[in-house]
């Protein structure tokens, strides 16, 4: 890739980013692709993406979890 | 019932409410120092030509990282904040647990799930539309002001007002003081005291020249008290429509600074159609016209406390003596 072409295609994802879609599997892909774009690693990325779909959390998403009750 | 154990299981509730709020308050303050500071890093990356900002295109363009930065530093903070929301609800249930109810209203049933999960989902709304807001102002300050020619030094000043108004990061000792012991008081619950008030005028007075309208810190520092209150009263009211309970004791301390409306009607008990019926009314402070959202009023440290009758008697004043033994 040129410079340029990184350039376009970093904004490109970051505006995907901030388009507020919610999904948790569209945010992964998107982040997974930014660093796509910036790391050349392989080990590295592979990490990266590891880091990635272990974050399952959706900002504004609120899991129905179990709650403890306190002793009183 | 012991008349005992009725009141303190009142003040627990209260206390849960009031001790993890200062707790949110606390974490408000830090989280919005350091979306501050990033802001101010974004910024400080775009290119500066005599002074000022100067190239409308990035300008433009930040957009998303500001929107991204509102997100990390402090939407995701937000979120665990009303994650910990379930606290209030155990409580709730927890004490709920302690009165004569069915067993099976003991615990936390799945319909409790179901609610406390949407009422999350309406807590958290809230900052998210305070977020996408200022995400917006943010973004216009720096565009608008990239336009005109505005002074760098001058957006900056502009942005950290606009996230922390007087209580942004300070360039001197004495103010990190005055912002540090107000932030601290505040998490108490004691910003209506004498010697905060001071600290407040004398930060106003020497250091907020600049500082005009409202900022992200003093909006989002109401939300996290009306939240989480809010919260509470849904979710006792839910769970006293479940269990058929249809009488409330409108329950709290009286401060110096509470309403008047709220010292006439502490710990007076009504139905729930008495309490609809007395909220169409208006009174200094008022926010809205539903008793069990709104109580008195924004910052009310009111809730709500479901009671069977038979668990006491009412007074001639209107007021609830629990007197089951």
């Amino acid at each position: 890739l040129t410079l340029e072409i990184g350039q376009l295609i970093l904004e490109l994802l970051q505006q995907a980013k901030a388009s507020n879609i919610k999904s948790a599997t569209f945010a992964k892909e998107i982040d997974k692709q930014i660093a796509r774009t910036v790391i050349e690693d392989d080990t590295t990325l592979e990490q990266i993406d590891s880091e990635i779909d272990g974050g399952t959390e959706v900002v504004g998403e609120f899991a129905r979890e179990q709650i403890n009750l306190p002793t009183i | 019932v012991a008349k005992d154990l009725l009141q303190e299981l009142q003040t627990i509730r209260a206390n849960a409410v009031t001790n993890l709020e200062a707790q949110q308050q606390r974490l408000l303050a830090d989280t919005l120092k350091n979306l501050e500071q990033e802001v101010v890093n974004i910024v400080s990356r775009l290119p500066i030509q005599d002074g000022a900002l100067f190239n409308t295109r990035l300008a433009i363009e930040i957009r998303p990282q500001l929107q991204q930065a509102i997100e990390e530093l402090y939407l995701k903070p937000v979120q665990t904040f009303i994650k910990d929301y379930d606290k209030i609800a155990g409580t709730i249930v927890a004490t709920y647990g302690k009165l004569p109810i069915p067993p099976e209203f003991k615990q936390i049933t799945e319909a409790d799930l179901t609610t406390i999960q949407q009422l999350k989902k309406i807590a958290f709304s809230q900052f998210q539309n305070l977020g996408n807001e200022f995400t917006n102002t943010l973004a216009q300050e720096i565009y608008q002001s990239t336009l005109v020619g505005k002074p760098f030094g001058d957006v900056v000043q502009t942005i950290r007002d606009k996230i922390n108004g007087i209580y942004q990061q300070a360039d001197t000792k004495k103010r990190e003081e005055l912002v540090t012991f107000i932030q601290s008081q505040k998490a108490k619950g004691k910003i209506s005291s004498p010697d905060v008030q001071t600290a407040i005028d004398e930060l106003k007075q020497n250091y907020g020249s600049t500082v005009t309208g409202a900022n992200l810190y003093v909006y989002s520092s109401q939300i996290v008290g009306d939240a989480l209150m809010g919260f509470d009263g849904q979710f006792a009211k839910f769970r006293a429509d479940e269990l058929g309970l249809t009488s409330y004791v409108y329950y709290g301390s009286i401060i110096r600074d509470s309403r008047d409306f709220c010292v006439e009607h502490a710990n007076r008990v009504f139905t729930e159609e008495e309490a609809r019926a007395l909220w169409q009314n208006d009174w200094q402070g008022k926010s809205g016209s539903d008793p069990f959202l709104d109580r008195g009023g924004y910052n009310c440290r009111h809730h709500w406390q479901p009671v069977d009758t038979d668990w006491g008697t009412i007074k001639d004043d209107g007021t609830f003596e629990y007197t089951v033994e």
